[in-house]
């Protein structure tokens, strides 16, 4: 369970940093707790959501950026698959050793054009990284 | 990222529930993927071939399109082992397939 004081900072943190480009800001940290892509929400801004658990077949953003990397079906296919439910934004911190991954809700937000706000968080990687190095799943 | 993308189940615990028809002959499911699935069979095919397979579990029955990725043959069984890539050219068939694959994983995990 992260410690109130922890959660505190890291939100205080990422509203300060991601105010110009979203607003309200709504995201969750989640790790890879086994091997069966389980995942657990070790941080998130809606505190209800904390230390929930659910599988990769559960979060639609992630399951996306998987189904383009595995080619079972082509891109098209993948569009048609997810049109209306791009309200969400996965974004991977790490996958090779520990899997760790944000998710941002666009949903009701005020918020930089998508391709606009992608390329804000890949230039935002190693702050994002720093961040939440402390945070575990224990 | 590397290939096995996603979670792998055995399917020791759905044999009896399980039949699998693989170039017009049975074959024994060893795992399934939502992106692969491993089987075994008598016959020999060779690596990268298309392959169709029909997969029945409980009510459910699938059409599956996939590609040999490798084989190998087990001395013990005289029978062998296929790793499939699976690929699927509709949407209502991939949908089928996950609904499968997310169902394992629900009854495992309750999630």
């Amino acid at each position: 369970m992260l410690l109130i004081d922890t959660h505190s900072k890291i939100q205080h943190d990422l509203e300060n940093f991601f105010c110009d480009m979203i607003s309200p800001l709504n995201i969750k940290y989640l790790q890879c707790s086994d091997s069966w892509l389980n995942f657990k929400t070790v941080f998130a801004t809606n505190i209800e959501e904390l230390d929930t658990v659910t599988s990769v077949y559960n979060i639609p953003s992630l399951m996306r950026v998987l189904l383009e990397k595995s080619n079972i079906i082509n891109e098209q296919s993948i569009n048609e698959l997810f049109t209306g439910n791009s309200t969400e934004i996965c974004f991977i911190l790490d996958w090779s050793t520990q899997k760790k991954i944000l998710v941002f809700s666009l949903d009701g937000a005020k918020h930089f054009a998508d391709m606009q706000f992608s390329k804000e968080i890949i230039l935002a990687r190693e702050y994002l990284i720093e961040l939440f190095s402390g945070v575990t799943n224990e | 990222m590397s290939k096995n993308l996603f979670p792998i189940y055995d399917t020791h615990n759905l044999s009896g529930s399980l039949l699998v028809t693989f170039k017009d002959g049975s074959a024994d499911l060893i795992n399934i993927s939502l992106d692969h699935l491993t089987l075994m069979s008598g016959k020999r095919f060779i690596d990268n071939e298309e392959v169709q397979l029909s997969i029945v579990l409980g009510r459910n029955e699938i059409s599956l399109t996939g590609t040999i990725l490798n084989f190998k043959y087990i001395r013990e069984t005289k029978k062998y082992e296929y790793i499939i890539n699976l690929q699927f050219e509709s949407n209502d068939m991939f949908l089928r397939w996950f609904a499968i694959i997310k169902g394992i994983h629900r009854a495992r995990f309750k999630q």
